[in-house]
């Protein structure tokens, strides 16, 4: 006779069991954020590419509160997974020199200088691109 | 565990986790606060986004990001007890992540 497996029924809230679950899938969702940042980039885009009036007023209207702070939750969550991106980085790229592993240290470091440097040039760029 | 089309997938989210940490927060920093403290302004922006580097690097950007979130996605709808309609919702979120990839280019050859 043949019996089946018993496979226990997990509920969907099993996230919000353990802290550990809680924060992983905050992580995933963060690239839901991203996303929707995306979206608002190809709306400003799209502005961009009606001419320079039509431009202007959307640019007046990222000053609003409303554009700040919807830009500030996506801003953490962004920042969220630079980092825990970055910092997994170091367990999933395996380097081997020979026998040995490279420290995980030694791929996530330069991620997060390349991070630094891509930040710094694109908002250094952009600030003098807007003077004069 | 994975299927052999499945390893494709993988390796644009982990390419579009790589660009979307690079410069998401950048992006989010200039539209969010440096254009409300006056910092960056529309004719900056304007010439920004005319240069045609700047234009291959925003493509790489939104299309890359956007199947690094579909495929995330997918696992987290699975995850959240979805995995009988993983196939769908598949189809359904790659395809979204085609749709925008495709509606960034006429735009950002009109830039």
């Amino acid at each position: 006779m043949k019996s089946k497996e018993y496979i226990r029924p997990i509920p969907a809230t099993w996230w919000l069991k353990k802290r550990a679950y809680t924060l992983f899938m905050i992580r995933e969702l963060t690239a839901v954020f991203i996303a929707g940042y995306v979206i608002f980039l190809l709306c400003l885009l799209y502005k961009a590419s009606q001419g320079p009036d039509a431009f202007a007023g959307f640019v007046e209207g990222l000053k609003s509160p409303v554009s700040i702070g919807l830009h500030l939750i996506a801003l953490a969550m962004a920042l969220y997974h630079s980092i825990t991106f970055f910092n997994l980085a170091g367990a999933v790229i395996r380097v081997f020199r020979g026998e040995e592993r490279v420290p995980p240290l030694a791929i996530v470091i330069p991620n997060y200088i390349l991070w630094v440097v891509v930040s710094a040039s694109v908002a250094f760029i952009a600030i003098t691109l807007s003077k004069g | 565990m994975h299927g052999k089309g499945e390893t494709i997938w993988w390796a644009v989210f982990a390419q579009g986790g790589v660009v979307a940490g690079m410069l998401a927060p950048i992006l989010i920093v200039i539209t969010g606060i440096l254009v409300p403290a006056g910092l960056v302004t529309a004719k900056g922006l304007l010439e920004l986004f005319h240069n045609p580097l700047t234009r291959i690097v925003l493509f790489v950007f939104i299309s890359l990001s956007l199947f690094h979130a579909a495929h995330r996605l997918i696992f987290t709808l699975a995850d959240l007890g979805l995995k009988h309609i993983r196939g769908i919702l598949a189809v359904l979120l790659y395809g979204l992540a085609f749709i925008g990839t495709a509606a960034a280019v006429p735009i950002l050859i009109r830039l």
